[in-house]
């Protein structure tokens, strides 16, 4: 799905955090029987929709796994051809 | 380098060659031999009170982080990317878990560890050719915070903070440390003048003399109650450490009566009391002497005033913290914070900081009067006339170097160092003293000489 089919269920103005390293624009998103929270970032046009579960799991998380994130920049960390 | 001993001894006998305000040679010193091994001021943790907060501060040409980690520990690292030298944070403050440098997106923590090479597999052939495991941005070489302020030193056998300031902590706390919570600051506001740094420092640091005759005007207006020439003689100007500072005199009174003189509200003086030790109460409450401007060597400097902020007789109290930072012999950054209890109530604050911005700042009145002379006086400094000019500085000293009014005894100034009431040049000569002892020392093997 692209971020426009997100897009048209977002509700509320979009929150836009930004520092002089990134910019993002994220938005809470109602779908019929539950709710994403949309992350975009207008220079790459790169986005991710995550579900309240995808978000708990953030909160496991250590800075070790966002500084391995933000050191392979613009690519997923883990191959998604590796899963299959 | 040519031999400086002759102008070093003239200063120590505060006879100051007028060129060492305009001379590229004697900069060149200051830099060796000077902030390589000074605690120099960076910033107030109340800057940077959240986790990845950071601030972007200088000390001479070298740019640093200041920035609180993940875990809230204070860090400060040199601002140049790893790998091609790049400033890695260009905005001036801002909050970030990593900062990634813009030339080839190499990213740090904010404790300053590299975790990301771009194509580190291609490019490097990974952790084979390029081990990314302790690497960091470099650490200033020494860090240490007093009340919250922190500085840094170049050197990194340098003493430790607590013993370079001395017993000036003792006035410090004045400023610093009005409640538990110590303060907060607004700013810095931050602009260049094209006068050397020595000036602000030396005037801050004892120049009770100049304020009847530079600062008449914001009397006239109205704006300041105080710099009466007759008032300012009867303060006491003190050093102690690695500082000093001028005090003015206040009526008779008790400690909560004097305080609430300058405008202290009576939660703030209750706090105060709590804070300050018996001696530090008795200055104000016994001795009866407010502190007013000061200077920590080499380029820190406070002023505590108390301005009319409306039309009425009321005046409300402000501090402000100020840096000159040297940009060359002849041109000296400004930054210039507003500090406030951090405890105090939100209508105070907000007329302490009105107070701030009509005094001083890029736009208040005592800012515009001092910089006049300081920009004359360093421009006049350049030629060769100057040279042959030895400025007298012996204020307070007769020919045999007695001097005009004795120190005064323990019974009359609680506070430590000494202090004396009257004009005098003391505190300027105790500054510049310390400036000789300073460029007369080789580079030692932990400072870099340049």
């Amino acid at each position: 799905m692209s971020p426009l089919g997100w897009e048209e269920h977002t509700t509320g103005e979009p929150i836009v955090l930004g520092n002089e390293f990134s910019e993002i624009t994220v938005s809470r998103v109602e779908t019929r029987n539950g709710s994403r929270l949309l992350i975009q970032s207008p220079k790459s046009g790169q986005w991710v929709a995550l579900c309240p579960l995808e978000l708990e799991a953030l909160t496991w998380q250590g800075p070790q796994t966002f500084s391995a994130m933000i050191g392979n920049p613009f690519s997923p960390l883990v191959d998604e051809e590796d899963d299959q | 380098m040519p031999d400086q001993s002759a102008v070093l001894d003239d200063v120590r006998r505060g006879m100051i060659p007028a060129h060492i305000y305009n001379d590229a040679e004697v900069f060149a010193l200051e830099r060796e031999r000077l902030f390589s091994r000074s605690w120099l001021f960076v910033a107030h943790e109340s800057e940077i009170p959240q986790p990845g907060d950071y601030a972007v501060r200088r000390v001479l040409d070298d740019s640093f982080i200041v920035a609180r980690d993940e875990q809230g520990e204070v860090r400060v690292m040199f601002n140049m990317c790893l790998h091609r030298g790049m400033q890695v944070c260009r905005a001036e403050l801002g909050n970030a878990s990593h900062f990634r440098c813009p030339y080839h997106g190499w990213s740090y923590r904010n404790d300053g560890r590299l975790v990301g090479l771009p194509f580190h597999q291609d490019a490097y052939g990974g952790e084979a050719g390029f081990r990314r495991k302790g690497q960091t941005l470099l650490p200033a070489p020494a860090l240490d915070s007093y009340n919250g302020l922190i500085f840094i030193n170049l050197d990194a056998q340098a003493p430790p903070l607590r013993d370079y300031l001395g017993d000036f902590t003792f006035y410090l706390d004045y400023y610093t440390k009005q409640s538990e919570s110590g303060i907060e600051l607004r700013g810095p506001q931050r602009w260049r003048i094209k006068a050397n740094w020595k000036i602000g420092a030396e005037n801050f640091a004892g120049d009770m003399y100049h304020t009847p005759q530079t600062h008449t005007s914001v009397v006239e207006i109205g704006l300041f109650r105080e710099p009466k020439a007759a008032k300012r003689k009867d303060g006491a100007t003190y050093w102690a450490g690695a500082g000093g500072g001028t005090t003015y005199k206040l009526p008779p009174g008790t400690v909560d009566e004097r305080l609430a003189y300058v405008g202290y509200p009576f939660e703030m003086v209750e706090r105060m009391k709590q804070m300050w030790s018996p001696e530090q109460l008795r200055v104000v409450g016994e001795d009866g002497f407010m502190i007013s401007a000061a200077s920590v060597f080499p380029n820190l400097s406070f002023v505590h005033n108390w301005p009319r902020v409306a039309d009425s007789d009321d005046v409300l109290p402000f501090i402000s913290i100020r840096q000159w930072q040297p940009i060359s012999e002849n041109e000296t950054e400004v930054l210039s914070w507003f500090a406030v209890d951090a405890e105090a109530p939100e209508q105070f604050k907000k007329l302490s900081y009105k107070a701030y911005l009509m005094c001083f700042g890029s736009t208040g009145m005592f800012e515009q009067d001092d910089v006049e002379n300081w920009v004359s006086l360093t421009s006049t400094a350049a030629g060769s006339m100057a040279r042959r000019l030895r400025l007298n500085s012996r204020m307070g000293l007769l020919d045999d170097d007695t001097e005009v009014t004795p120190a005064l005894p323990p019974e009359q100034f609680a506070g430590p160092g000494v202090a004396r009431t009257g004009y005098s040049e003391a505190n300027q000569r105790e500054l510049l003293r310390r400036w000789a002892d300073h460029l007369e020392q080789p580079a030692g093997d932990g400072a870099v000489a340049r």
